[in-house]
């Protein structure tokens, strides 16, 4: 979907300000990189020529200049953002690994692949709604993430008779009343994470299911560590108070309650509250609604 | 406080379920975000409403989430906001306060600096000395052994009531200086005068002057603060070094000075009058010209 032409006094004033004739660009050429943007996101935005203006104009132009193969414009980036490529694949993988990925990448980026005889280069999907560095580093990561699942997809299953196959100790020792608990409080708690804001959902998923730090965490968020760390402490506390309010509700007497929050204490058990968070949230959406 | 331990012991079982169970596998969603809006979103250039969608999006996708992880090991480390003592101005305070003490210690203490010259100086044992004058050599001599060795002890009192301690001191340094040394004073009383703070005043013998490394280093960090008048072997002829360097030539025994010529860039820091018409300089940068016709031209000496 291409948008609508472009106001040529808008184009212009964008053009000098993304210095694009440095890389001997012409205006209509940027002007195609910015229509090739706007139709990109003509959905989430209304104000065309205030997307326009909050756009990484000299990355946007250094990367059509890349695109079309301007050799002073490919010297830039090898010398600018080429190291930045490979310092984040070191960092996602200090054995090497991540590396093929970012030559793979690199290759795209200069176009080695071709369609119907034509050049196509990775930069094209380069809208300039990011700076270049940072988007680098995001389609490294989704592709650093895509080879590993295709890693994980050709493993063999694991062996019936492996020690990881065995039941759990939930499964081996059958006990009624804890294994009543163990499901009460785990949707208990499916409940109350589907409860919390959006931010404070993925605040724990980045901390307990991808092991984040709170450093990391803060650098996604844009926050101080302490301040994640706050907030986690915030919604644990939150997920208790809510947790409990359920189980009381459900007509549990105290004692109960200690016994369901025990019970989990030693071992949760294959529980998978991820799997009951999308069923608590749309609980949790039901709840607001009415 | 057991309400506290039960709420703080029930927590820390919601924080094993969550770690437990969130990391098992879950999928992805239908509405993925890719790269691009990952990267505006960490970026915080997203507009309000897209930003809370890709925020709910990635709460709730596990698929999205691994791509953040990833993404999230690739930033360097930011720079932690500055505490108060990092702040720029707050950096400068250790250096003005060393700086301000060291300004108050110079001027309360004058003295202190000649002290070290005179204590560089004695650690040179082959390092000759200016020449006191007669009466304070004749008044040393008649002083006690013992008194000339506590000389030093007393120093720091010393130099503070009388500003003929450190020259007392200099001359005990000469007393026990070993023989080689005197022998050595002996041959630079007949060597030409070099510029030296004493030799500032105009005398009318002319004073050998130390031309060893002790004595240079301090000729050379005063000859900066004041003139330096040197007389040749013609107590009419002398030479006078100025503070910026130039050099000025009396023949009148300094009732009149006239601007002496220098080689071309060189600023003298150093002048010994050899004759009455010889003299040679030393300029800034190390280097030594000598002028035998009272310093209409320079050669430079070879080292």
């Amino acid at each position: 979907m291409r948008a609508e032409r472009l106001d040529d006094r808008v184009v212009r004033q964008l053009y000098r300000q993304s210095n694009a004739e440095r890389w001997g660009l012409t205006v209509d050429r940027f002007r195609f990189a910015l229509e090739e943007s706007v139709a990109r996101a003509q959905q989430a935005h209304g104000d065309v020529e205030r997307y326009l203006t909050a756009l990484h104009l000299e990355d946007l132009a250094l990367a059509a200049a890349c695109a079309d193969g301007v050799e002073t414009a490919w010297d830039h980036f090898v010398r600018e953002h080429r190291p930045v490529l490979y310092r984040a694949a070191d960092a996602i993988d200090r054995t090497g690994a991540a590396r093929e990925a970012a030559d793979s990448l690199y290759a795209e980026l200069f176009g080695l692949t071709e369609r119907e005889g034509e050049r196509r280069s990775l930069f094209r999907y380069f809208h300039g709604r990011s700076s270049l560095a940072t988007w680098l580093r995001a389609v490294l990561s989704q592709r650093y993430v895509d080879s590993i699942r295709r890693t994980r997809r050709l493993e063999p299953l694991p062996d019936e008779d492996a020690a990881d196959a065995l039941p759990s100790r939930t499964q081996q020792t059958p006990e009624p009343d804890r294994h009543r608990f163990v499901s009460v409080i785990a949707a208990a708690i499916a409940a109350a994470v589907g409860r919390l804001d959006a931010r404070d959902r993925l605040r724990l998923a980045c901390y307990y299911a991808q092991d984040l730090t709170l450093a990391q965490i803060g650098r996604l968020l844009r926050e101080h560590e302490a301040t994640a760390s706050r907030h986690l402490a915030k919604s644990r506390r939150a997920i208790r108070e809510d947790v409990e309010r359920q189980l009381r509700g459900q007509g549990l007497s105290e004692a109960e309650v200690e016994e369901c929050f025990a019970s989990v204490a030693a071992d949760p058990g294959p529980l998978n509250v991820s799997n009951l968070l999308e069923a608590g949230r749309k609980t949790s959406l039901e709840d607001r609604s009415t | 406080m057991e309400k506290q331990n039960r709420h703080s012991q029930r927590e820390a079982s919601i924080d094993r379920i969550l770690r437990s169970s969130l990391r098992s596998g879950q999928t992805a969603s239908s509405a993925c975000v890719g790269p691009e809006v990952i990267a505006a979103w960490t970026e915080g250039t997203l507009p309000a409403a897209e930003a809370a969608a890709v925020e709910a999006h990635l709460s709730s996708c596990a698929s999205c989430q691994e791509v953040l992880a990833v993404f999230a090991r690739t930033e360097p480390p930011a720079a932690q906001p500055e505490s108060l003592w990092q702040r720029w101005h707050m950096r400068w305070v250790a250096p003005i306060a060393v700086a301000a003490t060291a300004a108050v210690i110079w001027v309360a203490i004058p003295d202190e600096g000649r002290r070290l010259d005179d204590a560089f100086d004695r650690v040179q044992p082959t390092a000759p000395r200016e020449q006191p004058a007669q009466p304070n050599v004749a008044a040393l001599q008649e002083k006690p052994a013992e008194e000339i060795s506590s000389a030093p002890k007393r120093e720091k009192n010393e130099a503070k009531s009388s500003p003929e301690s450190s020259r007392l001191e200099a001359r005990a340094d000469q007393q026990s200086a070993n023989a080689p040394a005197a022998r050595e004073r002996e041959q630079d009383a007949a060597s030409p005068p070099v510029a030296s703070p004493a030799a500032a005043v105009p005398q009318q013998e002319p004073r050998p002057l130390a031309d060893t490394a002790a004595g240079a280093v301090r000729q050379s960090r005063e000859a900066f603060a004041q003139p330096v008048e040197v007389v040749s072997p013609d107590p009419k002829i002398r030479w006078r070094l100025l503070p910026d360097g130039r050099l000025e030539r009396s023949t009148d025994a300094g009732k009149t000075w006239e601007p002496a010529t220098l080689p071309p860039n060189v600023r003298a820091t150093a002048v010994r009058a050899l004759t009455a018409t010889a003299v040679v300089i030393t300029a800034a940068d190390g280097r030594e010209f000598r002028s035998d016709d009272q310093g209409k031209s320079w050669n430079p000496v070879q080292p």
